[in-house]
Parts: structure tokens; C-alpha cells; sequence
């Protein structure tokens, strides 16, 4: 009982000191691509490197379909056998959700109040509970293997086989439809002004205003087939065509620049700082600036059809490759890490704000690097005695580490914050003891608060408390 | 028959009088010193190891100008015409991957063909399949000649409209290809299967490449690739972007 108050009590503690706790679940990655814009950008942290949380194997393959992160850290993504999976921070299975098509190719959305929305190859949007249970479904004129999207207002946008993009109203009626002269299997994106912009097999962009009627268009020379638009926060759109061209167009109607890529593009941009664009094509990711000049490219050994996320913090970019590897790149193009899952990547890397990163491969598994929690759970963490001695502790900085038994320290020690993000990862060279400055992986001094301190995949961590 | 001569070497002029081996061999000894020679083995006699047929139809298609390219660079490197039964050959050809182009001289012609083929070596034989050069009354419908239009954009394309008959044989894809007055090209389409294509005037080759092409006057033409490898390239029509 006593070991049980004293738990409830840290818990109290915690939630009071920690920093990050609320702040963590508002900049999730909660649609294809990050946000309604499709923008791939995040502020979140990147992980370190390559180390592997932990790998999920669902039921069967997964396509372009990508993971998103719900508020509670929650990584939700869709296969080939009809399931929709909710896995945890830890990754374990919370529960399974069957629909009547396969959900290989539709990325998640997740609403304001939790509801999942996908599609399925059998032409139903469906509406989930954030318990997996069914809310209800549309039925469409073909099968969805696009990703939702949700409008400001709550209205889910999507496209359709059958060539319209759909406006559904968030009680399952229908609010409008706008056809195109051919199948749609690009996700739309949402502009600042709430312009909706989506690209068909017909080899258009479409700009449609948030009442249905058409805004412009603007032809590329060859099918817009599974490249989603991304929009910039000043309302500048980036396409991809089949015509081997990356486009890009402000939203009121002006023709900027193109790219000529040589390859058919699948991918979908992702937007940088500086209006910097990133994107796949061929057997290579390509970097563009603001005027659609070729920074650099980074060769791959297989074709990039994931689409890539840009880290901000950091400055890095995330993609895979049918290569069967997930790369990590430097803004300068330079390899920062990659992983080798072993089978083609064509899913988009989902970021959390804990310091994950979540990928799908086409072999149906989900996997999560970057944070090193395999296997432990927060209760434990909080309770159980750690390995690594801490000294002085409280500490105003300095720390000095050291192993209990005089053994050397692990390659690698982790220390996490109280709501479980890791804030920075040390080498230790393997020796008995090193020094830390209690500062973060960038060299800023750390808020005062509880920290845990402890080696990868072990369920026991050392509490080290900072003060001023 | 014809046989092809290379572009480059010795006697190579003497080797495409016409009238087959015997006279060839004799003008060979007697140019002496002119003759490529092998120690001990004595003069050395070019061996054609390229063969094949142009057709119109069915009937082989005589006096038409064959070229041989490197296929990675277009470079000519041997050039002869077709035989009153149309059959051509090169000798002495190396190893590599070679094009061979005929050009249309007669109304119902393409614009030319092409064949690509790889070689082993001097020593290795290709026989290239009948290539047609008749066109069928494949041909281009729009834009029509000199007319004048305003310059594409992604938010008025140009539309090119072209046939290509059920007759002739079985097509893989065709290509609108835009030309600069110069010759350059400036924007190539994807594959097309249907016979419309549309471009939105942003240029894929050369300086202008990503760019609205400027105002001036261009060429554009179809070319065609048939289920057997053999390629085909409609006549240029001009028109005028304002």
C-alpha cells in the first residue's frame, strides 16, 4: 500500500512539474502528411538516431496508407485486410477496428474530438470512435484510396475512383461533390483561406472554394496519379505530375515555376523553412528551393514514393524507399541515419512530439524509432529503482553518472522528462562514469523538474531531480 | 544489295561501289597499299554483320537513304540506301547498341523510322526485322499549320490532336515532341495511348526547362513506338505561340 501511495504521489508531482505534458499532444500528426495542408513539416524533435523502440506487425500490407499520432500518443494505421490498428506509445495493440474494404491506401484523419476518419477500397468513409468503435459510415460512387482530410469547420474532404472529391459534413450527410473528368487517388490539402485543392488522373489541380465550386485549374502534361498537393502558410501549392514535373502555383491563380524531374512523381512534397520544397522521384529524393532550382538530390536504391517530413528543430528529413530503408537526412542532403526495415517503404513517416518517428512498410509492419521505450511502461519508469547512480541529486546541473557495481555504463544512456519524451541520449564510451551538464541534446539548459535516467530497453530508470 | 559503309577509316569509299563482292575485292587489291591488311592472313575483306529490310507495305522499298547512329548519342556512323528489294547491311560494325533510321521520301511515308538493336561484335551477326515506312495516313489533325495562338499556359493548354489508324500495327505509345524554329526541343510529352495530347507550354529541355516558353514560332511532331521496338516520327507541322 505504502509503495502504492508513493506512486499515486510521484504521479501528483510529476504532473505538476512537467513541461511538456499538455503541450505534447497539440502539434500531433493527426492527417496524411502532418497537417491540412499536407505540408510534411513539423517543429517536433527528431530522434537521435536510428534506435528502435519497437516494431508492430499488423495482418497484412500496408500501401501508401501512413500513420497518424493522436492526442495520447496513440499511432493509428490502416492494411490491406480490412483492419484499422490502434497501437500504443509502447507499442502494443489497443484494439482493432474491421471495415468492409481494404485500407492500404487511406491515411487516418483524426478530428478535434478524437473521431478517425478513413477510407476504404470499398467506397465507405468511415467514421471511428477514438475507442474503435463504428460511428457511421458514407457510402461514395468507388472506392477511397485517398486520405481525408478535415476543414476548420469539421467537414471531411476526400476523393474518390469515381473522379469527385466529396464534402462530408461531419453527421454523415453529404455536403457537396465536385467531379473531375477522371479517377482522384491524390489526398487534398487545405489552404489558409480554406481553398481545397486535390490533383486527378484527369492531369489537373483543382482549386475548389469551401462551397464546391471550382476556384481554377491548371493542367499538367501528364496524370496527377498518387501526389498529393502541399500548400504552403502563405498559400503557395506544390504538385507532382506523372509528366515528371513538381509544380508549384499561389493559390490565386498564378503559374510560379516547375521542376523538371525526368520521372514520374508519387511522391508528395513536403515544405521546408525558407519555402523550400522536398520530394521524391525516381530512385531519388530531391531538394528544391524557393524558385524550383535543384539544391541537391540523395540517391536511393529503390524508388521513392514516400512521402517525406521535415523535422524544423532539427532540420532533418524523413523518408523511405522501396529500397526497404528509411533514411534520415541532414538539410545539407548528408546522411544523418538510416534503418533497414527490409521491405519497400511507400508510406509517409508520421512524427510525434515525444520524439518519435513512425513508419510503415509494404510488409504491414509499423515501426517506431527514436525514443527508446521498448517495453516500458510509465508506471515503471516512475517506480522502479534504476541502475545508474546520480550524483548530486537534486542537482542544479552537473551530474555525475555512474554504475551501480562498478560496471561499466551502457553504450548509450536515455533520459527521459516526466511525461516519458526523451530529451537527450549520452555516450557513455562505455566507461564507469561520465559527467552531464543537465542540459539537452541542443546544449539548453533544462527546466527544472523530475528526469529519468536510464539504458536502452531496460524497465527501470534512476530519478534525477533538477533544481535551481 | 547495298552494303553500308563506316564513316571513319581507310577505303571504306571504295567498299560501297556497287556491284557485290567480286569487283569490291579486286578494286581492293588493286588501291595496294589502301587496303587493310592482316600479316599473314593477307587482305582483309569487310564483312557485313548488319542486315535488314525496308518495306513500304508489303514490297521492299528500294534507294531509301538507311543511317546507322549510336543509339546513345545519335551520332551517324555508317550510312547506305536500301536495294530494289529494300535489303541494306553494314559491315564491320563493333560492338554496342545501334539505331538504324530510314527516312520517308514518298507521299505516304513517315517522316522516318528507327530500329534499335545491340551487337556483340564484329564477329556477331544482327538481322533487323522488316521495318514499314509507310505511314498508313497516320497524320496530324491540330493545331493546323501556321496558325497563330496565344502561348500555352497550365491555365490555357495547348491541345495536339493526331491519328493513327487501326491499321497500322500494333502501337505502344506516341509522343508529342515541340520544336524550337532552330531545331531544339523544348518539351517532349509522356507516353500517350489516346490521340490528343495536351501541354501547358512549361518547357522539360533546355535552358528554358521549367519555364513558360516565350512567344515565337515552334514545330511539333508525333513519334511512335510499335509493339516490336520499331519507331516512327510524323512530319513537323510549324505553329506560332504570340
Amino acid at each position: 500500500m505504502a509503495s502504492r501511495l508513493g506512486t499515486i504521489r510521484l504521479w501528483l508531482l510529476l504532473a505538476l512539474l512537467s513541461p511538456t505534458l499538455g503541450a505534447a499532444g497539440a502539434d500531433t500528426w493527426r492527417s496524411f502528411h502532418g497537417d491540412a495542408r499536407n505540408s510534411g513539416f513539423t517543429s517536433c524533435d527528431a530522434p537521435f538516431d536510428s534506435l528502435l523502440d519497437w516494431s508492430y506487425v499488423t495482418s497484412d500490407s500496408i500501401g501508401t496508407a501512413s500513420p497518424v499520432v493522436g492526442p495520447d500518443e496513440t499511432i493509428y494505421i490502416g492494411n490491406a485486410d480490412k483492419e484499422l490498428v490502434a497501437v500504443s506509445f509502447w507499442g502494443r495493440l489497443r484494439w482493432t477496428f474491421r471495415g468492409e474494404g481494404n485500407f492500404r491506401s487511406s491515411t487516418p484523419a483524426i478530428a478535434s474530438d478524437g473521431t478517425l476518419y478513413v477510407g476504404g477500397a470499398d467506397g465507405r468513409l468511415y467514421a471511428i470512435g477514438p475507442d474503435g468503435s463504428r460511428k457511421w459510415t458514407f457510402l461514395a460512387h468507388g472506392g477511397i484510396r485517398t486520405s481525408p482530410n478535415i476543414g476548420e469547420d469539421g467537414t471531411i474532404y476526400f476523393g474518390c475512383d469515381d473522379g469527385r472529391l466529396y464534402a462530408v459534413n461531419p453527421d454523415s450527410t453529404r455536403r457537396w461533390v465536385y467531379a473531375t473528368a477522371d479517377t482522384i487517388r491524390s489526398s487534398p490539402a487545405i489552404g489558409p483561406d480554406g481553398t481545397i485543392f486535390v490533383g486527378s488522373y484527369d492531369g489537373h489541380l483543382y482549386a475548389i472554394w469551401p462551397d464546391g465550386s471550382l476556384r481554377w485549374s491548371a493542367a499538367t502534361g501528364g496524370k496527377i496519379k498518387y501526389c498529393s498537393p502541399a500548400v504552403s502558410e502563405e498559400g503557395n501549392v506544390y504538385i507532382g505530375s506523372y509528366d515528371g514535373f513538381v509544380y508549384a502555383f499561389s493559390s490565386d491563380r498564378e503559374f510560379l515555376w516547375a521542376y523538371f524531374t525526368d520521372h514520374v512523381v508519387r511522391s508528395s512534397p513536403a515544405i521546408g523553412p525558407e519555402g523550400r520544397i522536398y520530394v521524391g522521384a525516381g530512385d531519388r529524393l530531391l531538394a528544391l528551393d524557393a524558385e524550383g532550382h535543384l539544391e541537391w538530390d540523395y540517391s536511393t536504391g529503390g524508388t521513392v514514393i514516400s512521402s517525406p517530413a521535415y523535422w524544423g528543430d532539427d532540420d532533418v528529413i524523413g523518408f523511405g524507399s522501396t529500397d526497404g530503408v528509411f533514411y534520415c537526412l541532414h538539410e545539407d542532403g548528408g546522411t544523418d541515419w538510416t534503418f533497414t526495415v527490409g521491405e519497400p517503404i511507400l508510406s509517409s513517416p508520421a512524427a510525434s512530439c515525444w520524439g518519435n518517428i513512425y513508419i510503415a512498410d509494404s510488409g504491414g509492419t509499423l515501426w517506431s524509432f527514436g525514443a527508446g521505450t521498448t517495453d516500458v511502461d510509465p508506471v515503471l519508469v516512475a517506480t522502479a529503482p534504476g541502475s545508474i547512480d546520480l550524483r548530486p541529486n537534486p542537482t542544479r546541473g552537473w551530474v555525475e553518472l555512474r554504475s551501480r557495481g562498478a560496471r561499466p555504463l551502457p553504450e548509450r544512456i536515455l533520459v527521459h522528462d516526466a511525461s516519458g519524451r526523451r530529451v537527450t541520449s549520452l555516450a557513455t564510451g562505455g566507461q564507469a562514469q561520465i559527467a552531464w551538464d543537465g542540459s539537452d541534446r541542443r546544449g539548453v539548459r533544462l527546466p527544472v523538474g523530475i528526469y529519468y535516467v536510464r539504458a536502452p530497453g531496460r524497465e527501470s530508470a534512476s530519478h534525477l531531480m533538477l533544481i535551481r | 544489295m547495298h552494303a553500308g559503309h563506316i564513316k571513319r577509316g581507310i577505303g571504306e569509299r571504295a567498299w560501297r561501289a556497287r556491284g557485290g563482292w567480286i569487283p569490291a575485292v579486286l578494286g581492293i587489291l588493286a588501291a595496294g597499299c589502301g587496303v587493310d591488311v592482316h600479316d599473314g592472313v593477307g587482305p582483309r575483306i569487310p564483312m557485313p554483320n548488319v542486315r535488314g529490310t525496308i518495306t513500304r507495305q508489303s514490297g521492299g522499298a528500294d534507294d531509301v537513304d538507311v543511317e546507322l547512329r549510336d543509339a546513345a548519342t545519335a551520332e551517324v556512323i555508317a550510312e547506305t540506301q536500301t536495294d530494289p528489294d529494300g535489303a541494306f547491311t553494314f559491315a564491320d560494325i563493333p560492338a554496342g547498341r545501334w539505331e538504324v533510321k530510314a527516312s520517308g521520301e514518298e507521299e505516304g511515308d513517315f517522316d522516318s523510322i528507327s530500329w534499335q538493336f545491340d551487337l556483340g561484335g564484329a564477329d556477331s551477326t544482327a538481322v533487323i526485322p522488316d521495318l514499314d515506312l509507310h505511314a498508313y495516313a497516320a497524320r496530324l489533325d491540330d493545331p493546323p499549320a501556321d496558325v497563330r495562338m496565344d502561348s500555352p499556359t497550365p491555365f490555357q493548354p495547348v491541345q495536339f490532336r493526331f491519328t493513327l489508324p487501326e491499321a497500322m500495327r500494333l502501337l505502344e505509345w506516341a509522343r508529342v515532341q515541340c520544336f524550337r524554329s532552330q531545331g531544339s526541343t523544348v518539351w517532349e510529352s509522356t507516353k500517350a495511348t489516346a490521340n490528343e495530347v495536351t501541354w501547358n507550354g512549361v518547357a522539360s529541355e533546355g535552358d528554358d526547362a521549367g519555364r513558360l516558353i516565350p512567344a515565337g514560332e515552334y514545330y511539333w511532331r508525333v513519334k511512335v513506338r510499335f509493339s516490336d521496338g520499331m519507331e516512327a516520327r510524323l512530319e513537323r507541322r510549324n505553329l506560332i505561340f504570340e
